[in-house]
C-alpha cells in the first residue's frame, strides 16, 4: 500500500484532444484527481495559443488529431519558439499502441505515453512518474526532448549489448546508436 | 572516421516537484476512486455514443462495400469511428469493445492493400461490435467474449498466412 499522495490542486494541466467526449473524460479524471487548473484545447493551434498565454505545468495530448497532428504539435513545443516552454512535460495519450506509433512519439520528445482507454490510476501514475523521475533533456542534431534512456547506471557491470557501447562517451542517445 | 554526433545534456529543473504538496500517510486510492466516480458521470453519454457509433459503422461499412464513394475517405471515416470507440469503451466497462476496435484499427493500419478480403475482415469486426452492443456485453464478455476474440484472431492469422505465402 502506498503511503503518500501528491496533492495536485496547484498544478496547471492543458488537455489537447480533438474528440469532445474524450476531452471530457480526461478533464473529469484530472478534476477527480484534484487538479484545479485544467485548460482545454480542441487542436494544436488552440494548444499553442493557450501555452503562450498561460503557464502550463503538464500537457496531456492526443496523438492522432485532425488539423495539426500530435507529432507537429510536440515538435513545435520542443522547439521552444515564440515563448513556448520546451521543457514542459508532455503525456501523449493514444489508442494506437503499434510500436512505430509509440516510437514516433518517443522520438519526437514525449515525456510519458498513456494508452487509451484511460483510467484514473494510470493517468495518476504518469503524473507521479513525471514528479518523481524527471529525466534530463538531450539535444542532438536530430532530437530534442527527455533522455530516452530512462535508467543510467554507471556501476553497470553486465555485457555491453549495443554495437557502439565502446565507451561511456557513447552512452548518449538512441540516435547515435541507430546511426551506428 | 566520421565525427561522433554532438550531444548536449540539459538538467531538468523539475518545477512540478516544488508545486505539488506531498501528503504522507495518505493512500492515493481515495483520490483515484473519486476520479473514477467523476468519469462514471459520463457513462450515460457514452451509451448514446456507442449506439450512434454502431449505426454509423453499419452505414459506413455499407458505403465501403458498395464502392460508391471515395474508398480512402470512407476507410478513414470507418477507422476514425473504430479508433474513437477503442479509446473510450474500456473506460466505461466495455473492454471487449476496445479490444475488437483495436484489432480492427491495427488490421487497417497494417494492411498495405485494401480489397474485398480486407473489407470482409473489417466487416467481421463490425458484426462483432454489433453483437456486443445488442447483447450489452460488459466486461471481457466471459466465454462469449473469449470465443469472439479467438474467432477474430483466427481470421487475421489466416489472412496473414495467406498474405505472407502469396
Amino acid at each position: 500500500m502506498s503511503s503518500k499522495t501528491y496533492n495536485l490542486e496547484s498544478v496547471a494541466v492543458l488537455v489537447v484532444e480533438d474528440n469532445r467526449f474524450m476531452r471530457n473524460i480526461l478533464v473529469n479524471v484530472l478534476k477527480g484527481l484534484g487538479v484545479q487548473h485544467v485548460a482545454e484545447a480542441r487542436d494544436g493551434y488552440e494548444a499553442l495559443e493557450e501555452m503562450r498565454n498561460t503557464p502550463t505545468d503538464i500537457v496531456i495530448m492526443d496523438w492522432e488529431m485532425d488539423g495539426m497532428h500530435g507529432s507537429k504539435l510536440l515538435r513545435t513545443i520542443r522547439s521552444g519558439k515564440r515563448g513556448l516552454n520546451p521543457l514542459v512535460p508532455v503525456v501523449v495519450v493514444s489508442a494506437n499502441t503499434i510500436v512505430r506509433n509509440v516510437l514516433q512519439a518517443r522520438d519526437t520528445g514525449m515525456t510519458e505515453f498513456l494508452a487509451k482507454p484511460v483510467s484514473a490510476a494510470a493517468l495518476y501514475g504518469r503524473i507521479v512518474a513525471i514528479i518523481e523521475n524527471p529525466r534530463r533533456f538531450v539535444r542532438t542534431g536530430s532530437y530534442f526532448g527527455p533522455d530516452r534512456r530512462r535508467r543510467f547506471d554507471p556501476e553497470y557491470g553486465g555485457p555491453r549489448r549495443r554495437a557502439d557501447d565502446r565507451s561511456l562517451d557513447d552512452l548518449d542517445d538512441l540516435d547515435a546508436v541507430n546511426q551506428a | 572516421m566520421a565525427d561522433k554526433p554532438k550531444v548536449e545534456f540539459i538538467e531538468n529543473p523539475n518545477p512540478l516537484r516544488k508545486k505539488v504538496k506531498v501528503e504522507h500517510g495518505v493512500d492515493p486510492k481515495g483520490m483515484i476512486d473519486r476520479a473514477n466516480k467523476k468519469v462514471a458521470e459520463l457513462s450515460g453519454e457514452f451509451e448514446d455514443i456507442f449506439a450512434e457509433s454502431i449505426l454509423a459503422l453499419g452505414t459506413t461499412m455499407k458505403t465501403l462495400r458498395s464502392g460508391a464513394e471515395d474508398e480512402d475517405a470512407t476507410l478513414a471515416a470507418l477507422r476514425r469511428l473504430l479508433h474513437d470507440l477503442r479509446g473510450q469503451a474500456g473506460t466505461f466497462g466495455y473492454p471487449l469493445v476496445s479490444q475488437v476496435g483495436d484489432s480492427a484499427c491495427k488490421f487497417i493500419d497494417l494492411s498495405e492493400d485494401f480489397g474485398v478480403t480486407e473489407i470482409e475482415v473489417i466487416g467481421m469486426h463490425i458484426d462483432a461490435l454489433k453483437a456486443i452492443s445488442q447483447a450489452k456485453i460488459k466486461g471481457d464478455g466471459g466465454p462469449v467474449g473469449a470465443e469472439l476474440m479467438t474467432g477474430l484472431r483466427k481470421v487475421i492469422t489466416k489472412y496473414n498466412e495467406r498474405a505472407s505465402g502469396a
